[in-house]
């Protein structure tokens, strides 16, 4: 018993010990998959990876919601609700009617998108000043990533403004308001040039492995260049002889030439291609999100890609604006017939498809005639029918209505980036965010703009030769989404922006800037829901702040007018 | 140790061998009020295993060894006698009957009380109360019996748990379920205790009785005891039975039939040529068995208590179901005098389950009746023969349940040892030691002809492991004595420590050659190479340390007063707010001592007020993290992006809930009816919650702010009366009502870093795909009650079929502005009735009833599927075929479905959840078993309901979000019915 006695005694107090020795009150997180400043920004890769966080930002940029604000309310492209497919609440269906609302789905991704791009380059150059205060890094090694990051900026603050007008301008982390109210936007714009006035040529000149998918000086240019050629927009005053300056440093610099294969630039291996100056390197593993293949093709595509997802069947292209291609126009491309796929790819996935052993896809969601439909009937696709997008050759219109009961295969397909065999749901093909084609159409319209359609011409035209087209002559003539209607001055230029920049996010900022944005009635889709509204406003040539955005900071307030 | 058994052993032995001389002692058992017979009582020789009962009138007769032998009279509602045979041959007994409210232990928290000493709100629950019949999961035990104490568990998936709710919902973090502590081990998991290794449950539910839990005591303190051996017994029991499981109710969908009746009317959709049901196809009838086998016993100094459970249940869903093997051992042993008694419970469970996949839920439902499950088409050995067409959304079930596994294996240890020391008399030393291990190995693979997910990815495989660990130790003071007159005193001081540390890692891959591997070889997947596998691995670890003490004080046996505090600090707090304080304190007074009228036993008054506690979800959430962004093209490759993750919140602290709790305990007519009355009101204030911030100044987007206030209230009754006690029959019956009068959320509102974060109202929730992926279902307003459904307002189909929705807000167009609050997900009003019978000695019957009223559903199926056009695509319920126009009989002619009132039900429901009818049988004396007892009991046995939808019961959150209640989703298990046959055995 007496053994007992101790061993009882022993196993207490051993207890006792074991875990009062174990700091009883001491209460640090302890980590071991989490990293802390503590822990970080200790080597060069980690400062790299840093910078690399602003970069990240432009992930959404190609697919998500950016890609909508700037596609889906133009004549480029629409998303019809097929039964229940994109309703979506209306969003889609208000794209195409320019009837959003403060609440309307794409507004909140895209003010973030901007806004934390903003951010993350106002933290960073913050946070590499400090490093330099403290003496870690030289001056002039953080003074570049500091010029570059404020290029950077000055991209994100660009699409805001152009998004939302009168946002705020926050250009220093340290005191930055938590609820700022909204700068005008030509304030914002002012501000922004001058500051890219004195970074851009701060920026390397190289155009090679060490910039791509960074700002390079001639990024800058470009970004400088886009923003001067939409100065009357955003600020009353046209600056059309600063933007063809822009692109003369481009053009001049002699860095960059048009591809002879317009696709060069849209393949799966485009990486590197002579025209760009600034892309975005989206990978299917490494920098995911460009999911347009998702959300445009449809779920039969599966089978002619043999990808590892089934599609969407979301986003299209509208009937007048396929057709202001001209037959021939290499951007254009082939028809499926009902005997096999098109020949000669082009921007446009159209007519039959077939599967890659050949076979023809089928739909197997056929749609039925409804008879008691008021104005009128729809149409239906039979049965397992052959797949034929935009009904080619059919006769039938090409999307039926805008919703909710657009048939599964209405509508011509978005085929412009080459869709990969055995392609994930996120593309491998670099994104152009400012690709030297364009750059000479900008030229092209600074000089149009200016009186000098002679030299104007010879810009467009070096783009038409590519595509295999005729020269023009004049750059008037009846707007792609009218094509029916009369000549307009400067017409011609305007549809080759169009077949040219089709799909590459600039549509509704060239729209704008010609004044046609808000011709709605001229490409609009009958609708058919009774909720849905068409509106005819200039008011829509803004969205409006998020709400929220709002509810978070009510110094947003007001907002844009008519919203 | 081994010795000390052995001589148990030998004791055992000896002591059956004095028993051989023998001789009979016979009598006559009676109720000392009535002077009527009882019939039943148990009369034990103590020590021993052997003894009888009385029969119908009370007699009766046993055989008893010479020598000196005490008898144990015993019966239920009846104080225990012993009496002394000696010399004795007549022994006639009379038992008064026990106040059973009264003198029921009650299990505190560090501690036990007795009921009448009782000063806050606590339920007990013991093992003769529970539920009865197939269950498989601790908490149907109770499911129904306490007031306030919500337990939901929609359809009837196998491996699925129960949502656990206790008084409402005072929390928008995902602490929403009560805290569970099984014999002292704080946390733990009710997977790993078999429901008939459980002696009681009981329920800590105000603030005040919580408070000893500290930040964790906001939602509720579920105490575990599980059942321990008894000096002086030996037994061995056996409880098994056999269960059929069949689906009871699916969403009522067309068959075949119908929905060809509707095709011909709308003219869409195509005829197949089959006639399908697809529930048929992808459920069966379950068979489900269960074997428990106990041994306990004890001699003076040692108790001990061994048992294996296996239960091996198929689910309604072909190719789902689980095996599980539970062992425990409790074991306790006196040393040193007796002062020093140490106590060892191991318990071990090892699950293995098939989970199958709730997609196939929402495919039977949609998947067109005509068509056929297989087809010889050579078209599809794609798809191995299974029938499938290319549509969104839109897959095979069958093929899905029968061609993919998604199985997982679960293991469970709990070890806890506890040595007590009797310093002096009445003066305690307590020191507990406690580990829990939890593993779960999870293994999923898509096929490579699986139309779903499988074939996209040319073979799918996934491996989980994930590993929790998390160890206790804690030491008390324990001082229990009188101060002067008949003041009775009780101290309690105590530090407790607890570790946590979870890890584990996934990976996910295809692009297999062959299925043969399954899940069983990653590396065979070229996902990996390629890039395209998703790995990921992580581990954390939080620390609890607390001080904490306790004053109960017992005045005359008619002052009763509770204090309490808990000091405790977390590792999850941020740092200017790593301590806390949670202090309660409670008071009673026995009124029967002042009443003086014989009929009242029992009428104690009693207030109590208490602040507890609710912790961060996750470790690390107060600090500034650094995370990997998307990667950054740098000098032709790619390097990873790192930014922040998360905002530094210093003064990130605990979730606060104060709770004031008035109730009656009463008991009257000789405890024929007692039961007590509850009011309650909590506040809940600084609410974890993950505020969107703005960037600047902030660096990162979402912070982890205290905010906001939540106030509940509500009113419980617990009620039994023991209606009938006759020598033939009794019946007895308890109701436990529950009366929520407020859950609101008064404000999300706060601050952050000086900046104010504003709330307001914001709508929750989304539909889903297809077509509905922004389209909102709940509204979350401060001021308003939690809950409250946002949608359009139905009013009718015009007379060509459009929809109509209502025009609520007068501006002549109908949009988003015109959602209008159609319900609210929470109840309103609960109750249990449980209902005890006993005919004669053999027969007894337990009926339980349980209703759920004043709750809403959204019906997702009705929202999506309810349209008739929607047959182009996807079958339809039978419903659609009823949506017209009165006047012109127009069909609803959209093709979508657009989310209105239509779809909000009323799911207040009364059911019948479980009924269990027993039969003991008349042993002859010196019988091989001590009892034996069949029963058949059926569980879940009729819902009425107005719902429409599978499962009225209420869905307390979606997804994991608590202010998104009352959402029926598409992935639901169906309600299932089952009846079952068992066995218990005494030797």
């Amino acid at each position: 018993m007496k053994r007992s006695l101790l061993l009882g005694k022993v196993f207490l107090v051993g207890l006792f010990v074991t875990v009062f020795n174990q700091s009883c009150t001491n209460l640090d997180e302890e980590l071991y998959s989490e990293v802390t400043p503590d822990n970080f920004f200790k080597n060069e890769e980690q400062f790299v990876a840093a910078l690399g966080e602003a970069y990240g930002r432009l992930q959404n940029y190609a697919s998500n919601d950016p890609y909508s604000l700037d596609e889906v309310s133009t004549d480029e492209m629409v998303v019809p609700t097929r039964g229940q497919d994109w309703d979506d609440g209306g969003d889609w269906r208000r794209f195409h009617l320019h009837a959003w609302t403060v609440e309307n789905g794409g507004l909140n991704g895209s003010w973030s998108f901007g806004f934390q791009g903003v951010n993350s380059c106002n933290r960073l150059i913050a946070q590499f000043q400090t490093l330099v205060d403290e003496g870690a890094v030289e001056q002039a090694s953080a003074d570049a990533f500091i010029a570059e990051l404020k290029v950077l900026r000055g991209f994100f603050y660009w699409k805001l403004i152009d998004w939302f007008g009168d946002v705020p301008l926050t250009l220093d982390f340290a005191t930055a308001e938590a609820q700022p109210s909204r700068t005008p936007r030509a304030e914002v714009f002012n501000t922004i040039v001058a500051d890219l006035e004195t970074e851009v040529p701060k920026l390397p000149d190289a155009v090679d492995g060490t910039t791509y998918g960074r700002m390079n000086r001639w990024a800058g240019y470009a970004l400088l260049a886009n923003m001067y050629l939409n100065a009357e927009v955003y600020t009353g005053t046209a600056q059309w002889a600063k933007a063809s300056a822009a692109c003369d440093q481009i053009i001049n610099s002699g860095k960059y030439s048009l591809e002879s294969d317009y696709f060069a630039n849209f393949n799966v291996n485009n990486s590197g291609s002579s025209e760009f100056i600034f892309a975005i390197p989206y990978d299917q593993v490494f920098f995911t999100e460009f999911n347009l293949i998702m959300r445009t093709l449809h779920y039969g595509s599966q089978d002619t890609y043999n990808l590892t997802a089934q599609p969407w069947n979301g986003y299209c292209t509208l009937e007048e604006f396929y057709n202001s291609y001209a037959d021939g126009d290499r951007r254009k491309g082939g028809v499926g017939t009902v005997d096999g796929p098109y020949a000669g790819r082009g921007n446009f996935l159209a007519g039959y498809q077939f599967k890659s052993n050949g076979d023809p896809v089928t739909d197997d969601g056929f749609e039925q005639p409804n008879p008691d439909r008021t104005p009128e009937p729809l149409l239906g696709d039979p049965d397992q029918a052959h797949l034929n997008f935009g009904n080619m050759g059919s006769g039938r219109p090409q999307i039926h209505e805008l919703g909710p009961q657009a048939l599964r295969q209405d509508g011509i397909r978005i085929g412009k980036w080459e869709f990969g065999q055995g392609a994930t749901n996120n593309m491998s093909n670099d994104r152009a965010v400012f690709r030297y084609g364009h750059i000479l159409l900008i030229k092209a319209e600074a000089e149009w703009r200016q009186g000098n359609t002679a030299e104007a011409l010879t810009y467009v035209n070096q783009i038409r030769q590519r595509a295999d087209v005729p020269d023009l002559t004049t750059l008037d003539g009846p707007l792609s989404f009218d094509i029916a209607g009369g000549t307009e001055d400067g017409g011609e230029l305007f549809n080759e922006l169009g077949r040219e920049m089709f799909a590459e996010s600039y549509r509704r900022m060239d729209m704008i800037r010609w004044g046609y944005f808000t011709r709605v009635e001229d490409w609009v889709i009958p609708f058919y829901n009774p909720q849905d509204v068409l509106i005819l406003d200039e008011y829509t040539n803004l969205y409006p702040v998020p709400k929220a955005q709002e509810d978070s900071n009510p110094n947003l307030l007001p907002r844009n007018a008519g919203y | 140790m081994k010795n000390y058994l052995l001589a148990c052993f030998l004791m055992l032995i000896a002591s059956v061998m004095v028993f051989a001389q023998e001789r009979t002692v016979s009598g006559r058992v009676t109720d000392q009020e009535t002077g009527e017979g009882i019939p039943g009582v148990n009369i034990l020789l103590q020590g021993t295993t052997s003894g009888s009962v009385t029969d119908i009138d009370g007699n009766y007769t046993v055989t008893v060894p010479s020598g000196e032998t005490t008898l144990l009279f015993s019966y239920v509602g009846y104080k225990t006698q012993a009496i002394v045979v000696g010399n004795q041959t007549a022994i006639n007994v009379s038992l008064e009957s026990d106040v059973t409210a009264l003198s029921e232990i009650v299990v505190t928290g560090y501690g036990t009380q007795e009921k009448r000493e009782i000063t806050s709100s606590v339920a007990s629950v013991k093992a003769d109360d529970f539920n009865q019949g197939n269950v498989n999961d601790p908490a149907q035990l109770i499911q129904g019996k306490v007031a306030g104490l919500s337990i939901s568990k929609p359809g009837g998936d196998p491996n699925g748990s129960y949502d656990i709710r206790l008084r409402g919902l005072s929390t928008v973090g995902e602490n929403t379920q009560p805290l569970v502590v099984i014999d002292g081990i704080i946390g733990g998991s009710l997977a790993n205790v078999d429901p008939s290794d459980i002696e009681s449950i009981d329920v800590l539910k105000d603030g005040s009785a919580a408070a000893i839990y500290g930040t964790r005591g906001s939602s509720g303190v579920i105490l575990v005891t599980t059942k321990s051996g008894e000096e002086g017994r030996f037994d061995v029991d056996y409880n098994g039975y056999i269960a059929l499981e069949s689906v009871a109710k699916t969403v009522p969908v067309m068959d075949a039939t119908e929905w060809r009746a509707l095709s011909a009317e709308t003219g869409q959709g195509t005829d197949l040529g089959s006639s399908t049901d697809w529930f048929k196809e992808t459920t069966r009838t379950a068979a489900q068995q269960t074997h428990n086998l106990s041994l306990s016993g004890g001699t003076k100094n040692t108790s001990y208590r061994a048992s294996m459970n296996y239960r091996d249940a198929q689910g309604v869903a072909i190719n789902t179901g689980f095996k599980r093997l539970n062992a425990r051992l409790n074991l306790q042993q006196k040393a040193i005098n007796d002062k020093l008694t140490l106590t060892l419970n191991v318990a071990g469970t090892w699950n293995k389950s098939e989970y199958g996949w709730t997609d196939a839920f929402r495919y039977a439902t949609i998947y067109n009746p005509t068509a056929p499950v297989r087809s010889n088409d050579p078209a599809y050995d794609i798809w191995d023969g299974y029938f499938n067409q290319v549509l969104f959304d839109y897959y095979n079930p069958v093929q899905i349940l029968e061609q993919n596994p998604n199985d997982g294996k679960d293991t469970r240890v709990n070890l806890a040892l506890r040595g007590a020391y009797e310093i002096i008399g009445g003066l305690t030393v307590d020191a507990f030691y406690s580990l829990q291990s939890e593993n779960f190995l999870r293994g999923s693979y898509r096929d490579k002809n699986s139309f779903w997910v499988g074939r996209d990815r040319n073979g799918l495989a996934r491996r989980e492991l994930d590993d929790a660990f998390n160890q206790l130790f804690e030491t008390t003071v324990n001082w229990n004595g009188d101060i002067g007159g008949s003041t009775n005193m009780t101290v309690l001081g105590g530090y407790s420590y607890q570790e946590f540390v979870n890890e584990g890692f996934h990976a996910e891959g295809g692009d297999f050659i062959s299925d043969f591997f399954t899940y069983n070889s990653l590396q065979a997947g070229l996902d990996f190479p390629n890039g395209l596998g998703e790995i990921e691995s992580y581990k954390n670890s939080s620390k609890l340390i607390a001080f904490f003490g306790r004053v109960n004080v017992n005045i005359n046996e008619i002052y009763f007063i509770s204090a309490s505090v808990r000091q405790e600090g977390s590792t999850l707090f941020g740092e200017e707010n790593k301590w806390g304080t949670f202090p309660a304190i409670s008071g009673g007074v026995e009124l029967a001592n002042f009443l003086g009228a014989a009929s009242v036993d029992n009428l104690k008054f009693r207030v109590s007020y208490g602040i507890t506690g609710n912790l961060p979800p996750d470790p690390y959430l107060s600090l500034l993290r650094l995370g990997p962004g998307a990667n950054f093209f740098y000098q032709g490759e790619y390097v990873p992006g790192f930014g922040p993750a998360s905002n530094a919140n210093p003064d990130l602290a605990w979730e606060k809930k104060g709770e004031l709790n008035i109730g009656i305990d009463f008991a009257f007519a000789g405890s024929k009816i007692f039961g007590s009355f509850d009011y309650y009101t909590r506040t809940t204030t600084d609410l974890l919650f993950e505020y969107g911030v703005p960037v600047p100044p902030n660096l990162f987007n979402t912070a982890w702010v205290n905010v906001g206030e939540i106030k509940n209230s509500g009113l419980e009754l617990a009620l039994t009366w023991n209606a009938v006690q006759r020598a033939n029959f009794n019946y007895s019956t308890t109701i436990t009502p529950t009366y929520y009068l407020k859950n609101d959320l008064i404000s999300l509102s706060g601050e952050f870093q000086g900046e104010t974060l504003t709330y307001g109202s914001r709508e929750l929730g989304a539909m889903g795909a297809p077509g509905q992926s922004d389209v909102p279902t709940t509204k979350a307003e401060e001021g308003a009650p939690i809950g409250q459904i946002w949608t359009q307002v139905y009013e009718g189909i015009s007379p060509t079929g459009d929809l109509i929705l209502q025009d609520t807000d007068g501006n002549e167009t109908v949009d988003d502005a015109d959602r209008q609050v159609t319900g609210n997900g929470l109840p309103k009003f609960e109750f249990g009735w449980a209902n005890t019978f006993s005919f004669g000695k053999n027969w007894d019957l337990n009926i339980f009833f349980r209703a759920v009223i004043g709750h809403d559903l959204l019906n997702t199926f009705r929202a999506f599927y309810e349209v008739p056009n929607i047959i182009n695509s996807y079958n339809t319920l039978k419903s659609s075929a009823d949506l017209r126009n009165d006047s012109t009989g127009a069909l609803l002619n959209n093709s979508s479905g657009v989310l209105s009132s239509l779809h909000v039900e009323n799911a207040s429901f009364f059911a019948l959840d479980n009924m269990n009818l027993g039969y003991n049988f008349n042993l002859p004396d010196g019988a091989a078993f001590r009892r034996i007892r069949v029963y058949l009991a059926g569980n879940n046995l009729f819902y009425i309901t107005g719902y429409e939808g599978v499962d009225p019961n209420p869905r307390y959150s979606d997804g994991d979000n608590p202010l998104i209640p009352g959402i029926d989703r598409r992935n639901t298990w169906f309600r299932t019915r089952t009846f079952s046959l068992g066995v218990n055995l005494g030797f």
